[in-house]
């Protein structure tokens, strides 16, 4: 009787060791201590065992009863804790994760929100306007006469009379002039349309993003001061700021605006065509006539304005090399920028 | 424009290196675009706007060069007529007639007489190819160097092939034809602007002139040209014909009237010097009056109010002096009165001349300074582009990709989605098929990404777009805000759970859970047919009982005109309608402190019976103590007989301000399924 308790105990130790899931333990728990289990089977057979030894088997039936429901339930414990002490199982770490589905915004809005952002913290205003526009406020009010040769560098899409897709966001500085009584300072971004035929370089619909700040004392050292500010915010620290002359019929005086090429650092690369300079903004102080369309008295106000290119911006930005791909919208180009 | 280190070094006296010169002339907005060798001379390439046709020359660029570096500009030598004054004395042997005098305000013509024509001496051929002018003989390249050296183009006709003795310039007649130095026939009409002796056009204005009247090796004596045409009517020609060349372009850009005759007279002298010939009788000087100066008034202190620097009143008047505009001060009352030199029509206010000033002054020493900034009274964005921007975060959230997709359609694009309105917005000037319309829907331009991405054998497209539709109203055109949703394809692609399809209660629970982060609680769905969906997967989208948009899947039929042959599911939602229903006014309630308890019921019910019926029943026969209800099953199958479906739901039950007994909540229980049974002609399952 007592080999027989011993090779119980045995295979019990075995059985549990091999138990790793919580089924399993139950059925061992059953096997052994369940009415029909081994140890309630040597309880009953405690009958047939000699008078004098009947206390000394029967304390040891009950140790061994306590010994397994001891272990038994710290194997519970184990198990619920997901682990069998002193060993990590077979538990597979490398497993896939259950992927929550991320989605990818598109480069063209990461680069739009990041200019826009940058200016709201230097308290301009986000505001948008409509696509279709009148020749009024895409040329007329902007300076831009019939006929002019400043005209032909705004080739248009017409839609019918004095409809037309705008060329450039700068109709929405009139809106807004229109509308508000100065300070204005106003953030534009939204679509503009020219017809350029469709090449890496060129798309006939892109992104732009216009500033405009009228009120009294506005000079050109705040369109530098401004515009100085978000290009170190956009490029970095280092990036240096070049003001050209240049010429935009809206604004007087012009520039274009360089910035130190955030590839090479100025030293000259194939992205900057070795100038160590790449041309970001035009900008320049609002042109008295502008103003007037605007119905802003030039002589008690001025204003700085500028615009961008936000494709242009992007696709140097993040090493773009063919405008196409932020409209053919592979998912495995846009999955880059989540 | 090209210009050349050397050639510019005939016009001032410059020592500064050609990286030097490079830099200086860029700074005052002379970009140059690139530098070549060309001999021992460098070539630049300048790209200038559109505002300085000034620029379109090298005493133009000397000019500048002089401003900048304080050098001298050197003399430019001309043929004089006093030193003739035999010649001078004797009538010119030919006559010039403007017929339209609007689109000539001057022609000034020069006989030449006894020229030999023959190669150009090797310096004008060094610059003009330097340059990228062709080379033609010393008579027609005297003339291109002038254009370049002047910015004034001219012309040289063969004297002797012009008949009649005359020329006119006049509008072409419909029907006239003229051959042009190219060799290439063009057909004129009366819009473009010819020279014409008494039979025939010989040129055609400011662009090109005719090969029969060509000067060549037999050419004896010559005409010279050198006129003012109006730029309008030289850019529609150009236009017209497709024919671009130094000559108009510089006439569009507007030539300076007064350098007419210096430009003649130019030339006048190095044809005597260079082929031998002789200036014959006075200079012909048509239709010419002289332009008034333009003066402009500006206060000293002006360009340094406008700038945020000081520029002092002698460092004003030195530069704009430079730029040979005459400066004289009012009596010391701060007033300065500018001459604007005729070449300079692009000034005509005071802004203008503080360019003109801080140019040439450098914009790199303006220092940057920040604006006062006023505190804002209005939010920074309005409502609309603020929620646009949220409705994007969640779309991003939900696990769908951004796409930024084409504005313009083709009509064939619409008509296969079936989404070509009855009064489209059509693009008058189109560049492609593919331009010919503005969109009237998302669908489209989506069906297009997702064959593109299909193709590219992506499994699992789930994409949103933020864009506008267009439409024609009555008072012109309507630009509406969209939310695009669109997917494709399968999910849970992974080791654990099924492959499953996307389906369309995907895209319902997609708009259901933007609706719910919005705080919309109104987002109801109507069966609704759509020529682009599926008869029996077609819903209009209602937010607070206002039409919002369709949600639906695509006809197959329309798939297949995208050549796609997996099912697409597509919604399409009005941005300022989930805008207007955006909940922000939240108020808390209590939390119910009493216990719930659940009931689940499986109902046997005709396939033809709707989830959303059986729903409402339970709903209003437990009131408000049903607290929650929510389908767990739907079955239909062997297990249920043929024609009939298995609906499973449980409903908790619980009661704000009591404990429910178990015998309420199962008599409660009991009236829901007796009701559902009844109504809904069901058996329990």
């Amino acid at each position: 009787m007592e080999d027989k308790l011993i090779n119980l105990k045995k295979a019990f130790d075995e059985d549990i060791a091999n138990s790793s899931s919580r089924e399993n333990l139950e059925s061992i728990k059953i096997k052994y201590l369940g009415r029909k289990g081994a140890v309630t089977q040597v309880f009953k057979e405690l009958g047939q065992v000699p008078a004098d030894k009947k206390p000394v088997i029967g304390q040891k039936i009950n140790q061994l009863k306590g010994e397994i429901s001891q272990s038994l339930e710290a194997k519970e414990k184990e198990l619920e804790n997901g682990q069998i002490s002193g060993s990590t199982g077979n538990f597979d770490i490398s497993l896939p994760a259950i992927t929550k589905d991320v989605g990818s915004p598109h480069p063209l809005t990461i680069v739009k929100d990041e200019v826009c952002s940058l200016f709201v913290e230097m308290g301009f205003k986000i505001v948008e306007g409509p696509e279709i526009e009148t020749e009024h406020y895409n040329f007329e009010a902007l300076n831009i006469p019939l006929e002019h040769p400043s005209r032909e560098s705004f080739d248009t899409f017409y839609i019918k009379d004095k409809f037309l897709l705008r060329s450039h966001t700068s109709p929405v500085q009139i809106r807004v002039m229109e509308k508000e009584e100065p300070p204005v300072q106003i953030i534009v971004p939204g679509k503009v349309y020219r017809p350029d035929a469709v090449d890496a370089s060129h798309s006939y619909m892109f992104h732009q993003i216009e500033g405009l700040l009228v009120d009294k004392g506005i000079t050109f050292a705040h369109l530098k001061g401004v515009l100085s500010v978000f290009t170190k915010k956009l490029f970095g620290e280092k990036t240096k700021t070049r003001f050209r002359p240049s010429f935009f019929p809206f604004t007087e005086p012009s520039a274009e605006v360089d910035v130190s090429c955030f590839i090479c650092g100025g030293t000259g690369c194939s992205v900057c065509g070795q100038s160590g300079w790449i041309e970001i903004l035009g900008a320049g102080m609002v042109h008295p006539k502008v103003l007037k369309a605007g119905e802003i008295d030039s002589k008690e106000y001025s204003g700085f304005a500028f615009g961008m290119g936000v494709d242009r911006i992007a696709m140097l930005k993040y090493g773009i090399n063919d405008i196409r791909l932020f409209y053919e919208n592979d998912l495995r180009f846009t999955k880059q920028f989540s | 424009m090209k210009a050349t280190y050397n050639w510019l070094k005939d016009y001032i006296n410059i020592e500064i290196s050609v990286e030097e010169l490079v830099k200086k002339i860029t700074s005052a907005g002379l970009l140059v675009e690139g530098i070549e060798k060309h001999g021992d001379d460098s070539v630049f390439d300048i790209e200038i706007t559109s505002n300085r046709p000034d620029w379109l020359s090298m005493i133009g660029i000397a000019r500048e060069l002089s401003a900048l570096t304080g050098q001298d500009k050197k003399p430019v030598k001309i043929y004089s007529p006093k030193a003739k004054d035999t010649e001078v004395a004797e009538k010119p042997s030919f006559t010039i007639e403007i017929e339209d005098k609007e689109a000539c305000s001057r022609y000034v013509g020069k006989v030449i007489r006894d020229v030999k024509i023959a190669e150009s001496p090797d310096w004008i051929k060094k610059y003009l190819e330097a340059v990228g002018s062709r080379l033609v003989n010393n008579a027609a390249d005297i003339t291109n160097f002038c254009l370049f050296e002047t910015g004034q183009p001219l012309h040289a006709f063969d004297l002797d092939k012009l008949e009649g003795g005359k020329l006119i310039v006049r509008r072409a007649k419909k029907g006239e034809e003229i051959v042009t130095i190219d060799g290439i026939t063009r057909k004129l009409d009366k819009s473009i602007l010819v020279i014409a002796d008494a039979k025939k056009p010989v040129a055609i204005a400011g662009i090109m002139g005719g090969l029969g009247t060509e000067v060549n090796e037999k050419t004896k004596n010559i005409l010279l040209e050198s006129a003012y045409f109006d730029p309008v009517t030289i850019r529609r020609a150009s236009r017209k014909l497709g024919v671009t060349t130094e000559s108009n372009y510089r006439f569009e850009r507007k030539v300076d009237i007064e350098n007419v005759m210096f430009s003649s007279d130019r030339a006048a002298l190095l044809l005597e010097e260079l082929t031998g010939g002789k200036v014959q009788g006075s200079t012909i000087d048509v239709n010419y009056t002289q332009q008034e100066t333009y003066q402009i008034e500006m206060n000293v202190e002006f360009p340094s109010k406008l700038i945020g620097a000081d520029i002092s009143k002698k460092e004003i008047i030195d530069i704009l002096s430079a730029l040979d505009f005459k400066v004289t001060e009012d009596n010391n009352s701060g007033v300065l009165k500018i001459e604007v030199p005729g070449f300079r029509s692009d000034v005509r206010i005071a802004e203008d001349l503080v360019e003109e000033i801080i140019r040439i002054w450098g914009y790199d020493r303006i220092e940057p300074a920040m604006p006062a900034i006023k505190a804002h009274v209005e939010p920074a964005q309005g409502k609309l582009i603020e929620y646009k921007d949220k409705i994007r975060q969640i779309m991003l959230g939900l696990g769908l990709d951004e796409v930024v997709t084409y504005t313009l359609s083709g009509k064939n694009a619409l008509i296969d989605s079936k989404t070509l309105p009855e009064k489209p917005v059509s693009i008058q000037n189109p560049l492609s098929s593919e331009q010919e319309y503005m969109k009237s829907s998302l669908l489209p331009a989506f069906l297009k990404v997702i064959n593109n991405n299909l193709n590219r054998k992506i499994k699992e497209i789930k994409i949103f777009e933020l864009g506008k539709i267009y439409e024609q109203v009555k008072e012109g055109f309507n630009e509406r805000e969209m939310l695009g949703i669109g997917v494709c394809g399968t999910r849970y692609a992974n080791w654990q759970d099924h492959v499953k399809k996307l389906e369309f209660y995907d895209l319902k629970g997609l708009a259901e859970a933007l609706a719910a982060r919005l705080g919309i609680k109104n987002l109801i769905i109507k069966r609704k047919s759509f020529d682009f969906f599926s008869l029996a997967e077609s819903v209009e989208l209602y937010i607070n009982d206002q039409l919002a948009g369709c949600l639906g899947k695509v006809d197959k039929k329309v798939l297949k005109n995208f050549d796609i042959s997996e099912d697409v599911f597509f919604a399409q939602i009005q941005i300022d309608k989930l805008v207007k229903a955006v909940k922000t006014d939240y108020r808390y309630t209590a939390l119910n402190k009493y216990p719930s308890a659940a009931r689940d019921i499986a109902l046997v019910v005709n396939e033809s019976v709707s989830c959303a019926e059986a729903l409402d029943i339970i709903k209003t026969t437990a009131g408000d103590l049903a607290v929650n209800v929510e389908l767990f099953d739907v079955y239909q199958g062997d297990q249920v007989p043929k024609g009939s479906k298995s609906l499973a739901y449980s409903i908790v039950y619980q009661s704000p301000d009591r404990t429910l007994t178990d015998e309420e909540v199962s008599d409660l229980h009991g009236k829901v399924q007796e009701t559902l049974l009844t109504r809904l002609k069901a058996s329990l399952r």
